[in-house]
């Protein structure tokens, strides 16, 4: 590869093998950035079931894509990237995640043990099909010790679940946007369990989700639970549509005024919480009003 | 530093000002799953991509003329062209 792995002058990426060769410079102080875009569809990797590597201080996608990775591996545990142990903080940035197809009974995106991601103007986009939670304490988003902090970053994911589990767990997102659509097999009845909540144990400010529930299994007694749980939660809103029953609950207390906005059938029960706000779009949609509750927005 | 209602984002909803508005996820995650094929006595099946196979495509085209749907693991390909790359690609239904 060009370059000689320093922040100045990092490794070039250019096609799906240097990819996957991290480990063969074996150093987690080293720099590396895409000299391109990477299209991993039809590389000898897919259907390897071998996760992308990350061995390094440093990865800089200046803007490019890492697109059409696909896993098939449904009696398996699975991750996109896998992060070596040698790793205790890594930098993600500018990089654009395109079109990633997992099928596994366990995934995470980020796999790997004390380490932090930093994540700074990427955008994911995946398709997750998963039956159950990779461990305790972990999300479709990153396994065990791996904390995810997010700064303008876009993530859409779309996930076919067979029950839900956390999709953020140990995250810190920060001016960050997520279109999240879940296809759940069955949905959960309520329960104490912090595993089963769309994120728990994290730090959101100023952040965008946009979550469009389809249970594909419907009782009276079973309801999908799109619960926070042991969050600091600041001036950040949900867009939650649903096609069927559900009921949406805030845990826990935002910090400062949050909203959602309800685009559910009239059966669909909100249990509210102080300085959370369950709005109409018109509402949601003016300024003056969102000023009035004390969310902090600017009309321009 | 708060969110923006701007003329034209979002729908009109607060937006992150930084940021461009979330694409659907069909714009990031192809509603079809997209695979490199090439042609063995006809039938289509997945291969390491190398360049010049201009002869499987017209293989795979004549077979979809005659029959009018080709199946890749009992899923019907709904689209097949040529990359770039002169790479065959195919789609197919979930």
């Amino acid at each position: 590869m060009q370059g000689s792995g320093t922040i100045s002058d990092p490794y070039i990426i250019t096609n799906a093998s240097e990819l996957w060769s991290m480990p063969d410079y074996g150093d987690s102080s080293l720099y590396y950035a895409l000299g391109c875009d990477i299209d991993l569809n039809g590389c000898f990797r897919n259907g390897n079931v071998t996760p992308i590597p990350l061995e390094c201080a440093g990865l800089d996608g200046r803007g490019h894509r890492i697109r059409n990775l696909y896993m098939n591996d449904q009696t398996s545990e699975l991750s996109a990237f896998l992060i070596y142990n040698t790793c205790r903080e890594i930098t993600i940035k500018d990089l654009i995640i395109e079109n990633f197809k997992i099928a596994a009974n366990k995934f995470s995106f980020f796999a790997g043990s004390n380490c932090n991601i930093r994540l700074y103007n990427c955008t994911i986009g995946a398709h997750i099909r998963a039956n159950t939670n990779p461990a305790s304490r972990s999300s479709f988003m990153s396994k065990n010790t791996v904390y995810i902090h997010a700064e303008l970053c876009s993530f859409i994911l779309r996930f076919f679940i067979n029950t839900m589990f956390n999709v953020f767990v140990d995250a810190e997102l920060k001016r960050c946007q997520v279109r999240s659509e879940l296809i759940c097999n069955n949905l959960p009845s309520q329960s104490a369990s912090y595993d089963r909540y769309f994120m728990s144990y994290s730090t959101v400010n100023d952040c965008i989700f946009v979550i469009d529930l389809k249970p594909l299994t419907i009782t009276t007694t079973l309801k999908y639970f799109l619960n926070l749980i042991l969050c600091t939660i600041q001036n950040s809103y949900f867009d939650f549509s649903s096609s069927d029953t559900t009921q949406f609950m805030w845990n826990n207390i935002p910090n400062t005024t949050c909203f959602c906005i309800a685009r559910t059938p009239d059966t669909t029960t909100y249990t509210g919480a102080t300085r959370a706000y369950i709005l109409t779009e018109a509402q949601a949609k003016d300024a003056s009003y969102l000023e009035s509750i004390g969310f902090d927005v600017t009309e321009e | 530093m708060g969110m923006n209602i701007i003329i034209g984002r979002n729908n009109g909803l607060p937006c992150i000002a930084e940021l461009n508005d979330l694409p659907s996820s069909s714009d990031m995650t192809s509603p079809f799953p997209e695979h490199i094929m090439m042609c063995n006595g006809g039938l289509p099946y997945l291969d390491t991509p190398h360049k010049g196979t201009r002869a499987a495509f017209t293989d795979l085209a004549v077979k979809m003329k005659n029959t009018d749907h080709l199946y890749f693991n009992g899923h019907e390909i709904t689209a097949a062209y040529m990359d770039g790359e002169e790479r065959l690609r195919v789609r197919f239904t979930e």
